[in-house]
């Protein structure tokens, strides 16, 4: 019986590790598969790629198609004919109520953005991100990316991909706290211990 | 041509070592091989540019594609044509428009202007100087493979490659991609 119990125990162990494996690497095969979920959980909403041009990305309510928010996408311009292949390479990351949700942009050599949104009651606001993060000292580029999504209901897990001017790279990770009282601010957990 | 040859494999150095692709490059385009006269010079417009390199090292950059159609018998196995050393740069399009062909004097290398990368970042640690004032044409990001060697290599090799100045003038000798409808 014991037996039995530690391989039950030991494939529950393997599942909780390959559900994680899974959620921690943005990337799979595929570096153009699109990421996360691009319905809201409650339904109400969806994220969808513009693919006349310019290339965009829009948040719409399913019901009534009305379009919440547009936002351009970098590889609008940049990607020329791949545009909407790169657009399509978003991820989309919704909170389990449905009121924040993340879009991450393909990071392709720290192009792209990563952007986010508080959704209630229809309307879509966006809320600052770039100014939470300071460029490292010694980098040449970097960009804030989604690394394990949302790990929390009120913390988002992210990577800055950094490229440094010795021509060396590295990845730091942090988390975003969404404080859901009356300040409603973001905060950044620094999390380099990885 | 299906499938261009990759240069001679020392990869220390990235222009006479890419020859090879360089001459597979221009004999594609129907170019003449050897440098331009002075004469075709001046019909083309000048940019002062940064140069700098990138390889496949780079953690950020699964898909590795030039995004370019030129070397159609070079693919990845998604289907992306993919970069080679003496052909392939990235440039801001915002800059240089994309597809357009360039020619390095400082390399005597042609490229198309096929790729990109993080060129807000670019611009932002660029501000102020030559390569982002009114005759800046950006940075001209040279894909240089890495081989053995880890990114801090490939960086130290490309400087000392250039030299201290990473700063240089190029020619846009067709700006945008409708070239291609006459030359291919």
């Amino acid at each position: 019986m014991l037996k039995y119990l530690t391989i039950l125990l030991l494939m529950l162990i393997g599942l909780v590790h390959a559900r994680e494996r899974k959620t921690t690497n943005p990337f799979t095969e595929n570096p153009y598969a699109p990421r996360g979920n691009s319905r809201s959980p409650n339904g109400e909403y969806q994220w969808i790629v513009q693919t006349k041009e310019p290339v965009s990305y829009q948040l719409i309510r399913t019901t009534t198609h009305q379009i919440l928010i547009l936002v351009p996408s970098y590889f609008g311009k940049e990607g020329g004919s791949f545009a909407i292949k790169y657009a399509k390479a978003f991820g989309i990351y919704w909170n389990r109520d449905s009121s924040l949700v993340v879009l991450d942009e393909l990071n392709y050599r720290r192009a792209g953005e990563l952007y986010i949104y508080r959704v209630q009651d229809g309307t879509a606001k966006p809320i600052p991100v770039n100014n939470l993060f300071t460029k490292p000292v010694g980098s040449d580029e970097f960009r804030i990316c989604a690394d394990k999504g949302w790990i929390s209901p009120t913390r988002f897990s992210v990577r800055a991909a950094i490229h440094l001017q010795d021509g060396s790279f590295k990845s730091e990770y942090a988390e975003i706290v969404f404080n859901l009282d009356r300040s409603q601010t973001l905060t950044v957990l620094s999390n380099d211990h990885r | 041509m299906d499938r261009p040859p990759i240069g001679n494999g020392d990869l220390t150095v990235l222009g006479p070592n890419a020859n090879q692709n360089q001459n597979e490059f221009r004999k594609f385009l129907g170019l003449l091989l050897g440098p331009p006269t002075p004469e075709q010079i001046k019909k083309w417009k000048p940019y002062h540019v940064r140069f700098t390199e990138y390889s496949d090292k780079d953690p950020d950059w699964r898909s590795q594609s030039s995004a370019s159609g030129n070397w159609k018998g070079k693919r990845n196995n998604r289907g992306d044509p993919i970069n080679l050393p003496g052909s392939s740069i990235a440039v801001d399009f915002k800059k240089i428009p994309r597809g357009s062909l360039v020619y390095i004097p400082k390399f005597d290398m042609y490229a198309e202007a096929n790729d990109t990368g993080a060129t807000g970042h670019w611009k932002d640690a660029d501000t102020g100087k030559s390569d982002y004032g009114p005759d800046g044409g950006g940075r001209i990001d040279l894909f240089h493979l890495s081989g053995k060697r880890n990114s801090e290599e490939v960086e130290d090799q490309f400087n000392r490659w250039i030299g201290n100045d990473e700063y240089g003038d190029i020619f846009v000798v067709y700006k945008g991609s409708d070239w291609k409808l006459h030359i291919l």
